[in-house]
């Protein structure tokens, strides 16, 4: 067995262990009377976090790796909801509204694109967002786009000199959405990404197009 | 949107996963969006089962599973058997390193996928999807459960044109189609249309495959390579790879594609069965004996149940054995035990089929002779003789396997004898060479003597006038084509003496016939020439006699 094969092995397991911890957490939640939820939840929300920190090392071994990971018919309403449903439980004040419509339909890898979302929702989160719009367009290729009400990126970062509003972010998170656009290609068509503010810094946005 | 729960109300579901907590968390949350009649599975055994024994409008699988059968043999068995209406649904459940191969089967593919993990409105999300997939596509269903391809093909079509966003379902079908259809043509050209808009691994597949049936084999296999340069896991590629390399005639390169098939996703028994018959053509018989071992192990409790892999494992092991002269070696042991193994199951599931018990007999022969045991080999091949005696009309075939294994054990005569009753049906041009490859074997000397007996004894019943048992002897004696003149005289002798003490024997006046032609011209100057003479007369009296001319 190879190194790659081997990390595999492991970091399956490791996927398949948190999948069945947070099904018990769910089913815990169910079952304990809601004034005890509070003590439950804050470990919900980390097993969460480290669900997603999983997914989003799978998916850069992957990539790392050249693997092609398979696109399919898709359905950004549902992606998005799948990434709405995750970060919803780690920012429960965060406003997210889903305006994608339901017919709208795209050809990518669905799990990259949701840890794409994951990514850009925890971000405005972190940077103060209270509120998140989600719209698509599909005419020619896909466009994901989501907008906050934060403080909007500064011009270092929209000029691509920095890659981090955060005083401790690394800016791993943006390079790892466009990584995940890159990844998808269709003929000489390669997915990007556009930043941008929203006028009156009334917040900021962030363009996902998938060809 | 349709309204799931109103959808799942009155299905009935199948859930198989081999892990408990997966089973459990899956059913319950079926039952959470609406489900309420949900069997479960814990192996692939257990599924295939239950699939036989009951509808299910609903299955949902994991791709792996830890033993035995895979998700996608359930799934294949499932349709191999026409278990699965073309309304019911099979769902796979899968990881995304299972993908490749869970997108990339063209013909026994499922109806959709959830990727793993999932919560439960994600699994609500994506049922929903899958509905109205399959709604949209239930009329071509229909028309396709009805055998009527051509209408399946104008609706897909017509809702191509209709709805664009339907592209791959519909290319999915269409390509299926048009393949059962042998129009490669148009199968190229829908395959063609979608991979120029996207990159998608299943339609290269099956552009290639079409570019093999439009004798185009070398474009082929370079469009499945660059597939597999970009999905390395895609395991329907290598099957290709290998039956395109094989009708080309390159059976040693077909093989290694075959073996790469296999460590990808060794669960599958055609495919093992597939490597098993290229590896043993190959001469390779370390890679067959395993190959067809797991096909054997693998098919037991499936669809694929096959004497004939049971058989061709057997044959691999002998021909392993035959090569070695360390018999006694541990390791040959443990493999012959393995083919004993195999006799006693096919002599436990099989035993009122006669042709496979004699195809089981005369192998079980050929292994006691290589580990050396003559006495062993001699009672299997008695008892495949037994066999063979059973059977109403044994082919030539396998009269000729029989003699051959008389030739193995030593009893040349009784080869001879199986020769003889084999020529005597007239000869089947393709037996030719395998008849004279087992003739030059047989020791004349031995078949001489046995002769020269036969004929001592039928002199002996002559003598007492029991000429019925002599006209066996001699016929025997007779059947081998050197027989002498004198035993052909002596059977003609016998049998005139029994024409003359019954009338009725008429056949045996019809064998003399035969004799004299093969004695053929006896000179005066010939010691014999007074004998011959003598029956020569009395014969003709007897055919004039007879009415016979």
């Amino acid at each position: 067995m190879n190194f790659a094969e081997l990390v595999g092995t492991v970091v399956h397991d490791l996927k398949n262990q948190l999948q069945s911890l947070l099904d018990y957490e769910h089913e815990a939640l169910s079952q304990i009377p809601s004034q005890y939820h509070v003590h439950i939840f804050p470990i919900l929300q980390r097993t969460l976090r480290l669900k997603n920190d999983t997914m989003k090392m799978v998916s850069l071994f992957r990539m790392e790796q050249k693997q092609n990971l398979i696109s399919d018919d898709a359905w950004p309403l549902d992606t998005a909801n799948g990434a709405i449903e995750v970060t919803q439980i780690q920012f429960p004040n965060l406003n997210i509204e889903n305006h994608i419509a339901a017919d709208s339909q795209g050809f990518y890898n669905d799990n990259l694109v949701m840890l794409a979302l994951v990514t850009l929702i925890t971000n405005s989160a972190q940077a103060g967002s209270t509120k998140i719009v989600l719209t698509a367009q599909d005419q020619d290729g896909l466009m994901l786009k989501i907008e906050d009400n934060g403080h909007g990126f500064p011009e270092s970062i929209l000029k691509g000199e920095k890659a981090t509003t955060k005083a401790e972010g690394s800016g791993l998170g943006l390079h790892f959405v466009r990584l995940i656009a890159e990844h998808h290609q269709q003929g000489n068509k390669k997915g990007h990404i556009e930043l941008g503010n929203l006028t009156q810094n009334a917040g900021a946005f962030v363009c996902l197009y998938l060809p | 949107m349709l309204s799931l729960d109103q959808i799942l109300k009155n299905k009935r579901i199948l859930i198989l996963d081999d892990l408990v907590e997966a089973r459990s968390s899956m059913k319950k949350m079926m039952t959470l969006l609406g489900a309420s009649s949900i069997d479960t599975a814990s192996s692939g055994r257990e599924a295939s089962q239950m699939i036989n024994e009951r509808h299910y409008d609903i299955i949902l699988s994991d791709y792996n599973l830890d033993k035995g059968k895979d998700g996608q043999q359930v799934l294949e068995e499932a349709r191999y058997t026409n278990r699965l209406k073309s309304s019911s649904l099979f769902i796979m459940v899968t990881g995304e390193n299972a993908m490749d191969m869970v997108m990339g089967a063209l013909e026994y593919e499922p109806d959709n996928y959830i990727t793993k993990p999932y919560t439960l409105s994600m699994l609500r999300d994506r049922m929903q999807r899958i509905f109205l997939i399959k709604n949209e596509l239930s009329e071509i269903d229909a028309a396709m459960d009805a055998g009527n391809l051509n209408r399946a093909i104008e609706l897909a079509h017509a809702l191509l044109a209709e709805k664009p966003k339907l592209i791959m379902p519909l290319t999915r079908i269409l390509g299926k189609l048009y393949l059962r259809k042998k129009d490669y043509v148009s199968a190229q050209a829908v395959y063609t249309v979608l991979v120029e808009q996207r990159s998608v691994a299943w339609a290269r597949l099956g552009q290639a495959i079409c570019m093999h049936f439009l004798d185009d084999s070398r474009a082929a296999l370079a469009l499945i390579d660059q597939c597999l340069l970009q999905h390395p896991l895609y395991v329907q590629c290598y099957d290709w790879k290998a039956t395109i390399l094989l009708s080309t005639g390159k059976p040693l390169e077909a093989q290694k594609s075959l073996e790469k098939a296999v460590e990808i996703s060794p669960k599958a028994v055609l495919r093992q069965m597939e490597l098993g018959r290229v590896a043993f053509d190959n001469g390779d018989f370390k890679t067959a004996e395993q190959a067809f071992e797991q096909a054997v192990r693998l098919g037991r409790y499936s669809c694929y149940k096959n004497t004939s892999t049971y058989l061709k494992f057997a044959q691999t092991v002998r021909n392993i054995l035959a090569g070695r002269s360390d018999t006694n070696n541990k390791e040959l042991r443990l493999l012959a035990d393995k083919s004993f193994r195999v006799f006693d199951e096919l002599r436990e599931d099989y035993a009122d089929q006669h042709d496979i018990m004699f195809d089981t007999c005369i192998l079980e022969s050929k292994t006691h002779l290589a580990l050396n045991d003559e006495e062993k080999a001699k009672a299997s091949t008695s008892l495949a003789a037994s066999y063979l005696e059973k059977i109403k009309t044994p082919d030539s075939e396998r009269e000729l396997s029989l003699a051959e294994n008389y030739l193995e054990t030593g009893q040349h005569v009784k080869a001879q004898g199986i020769i003889n009753k084999v020529k005597q049906k007239g000869l089947d041009k393709k037996l030719t060479a395998r008849i004279e490859e087992i003739e030059n074997n047989i020791s004349r000397s031995q078949v001489r003597d046995h002769n020269a007996s036969l004929n001592a004894q039928g002199i002996d019943h002559y003598s007492k006038k029991d000429y019925l048992k002599a006209i066996i002897l001699f016929d025997e004696a007779a059947a081998d084509q050197n027989a002498s003149t004198s035993v052909l005289m002596n059977a003609i002798q016998a049998k005139i003496s029994q024409f003359e003490l019954n009338k009725s024997a008429i056949s045996g006046l019809k064998d003399c016939h035969v004799y004299f032609k093969r004695i053929g011209f006896i000179g005066e100057a010939d010691d014999r020439y007074e004998r011959y003479t003598r029956l020569k007369e009395s014969f003709h009296k007897h055919w004039k006699a007879a009415g016979l001319s």
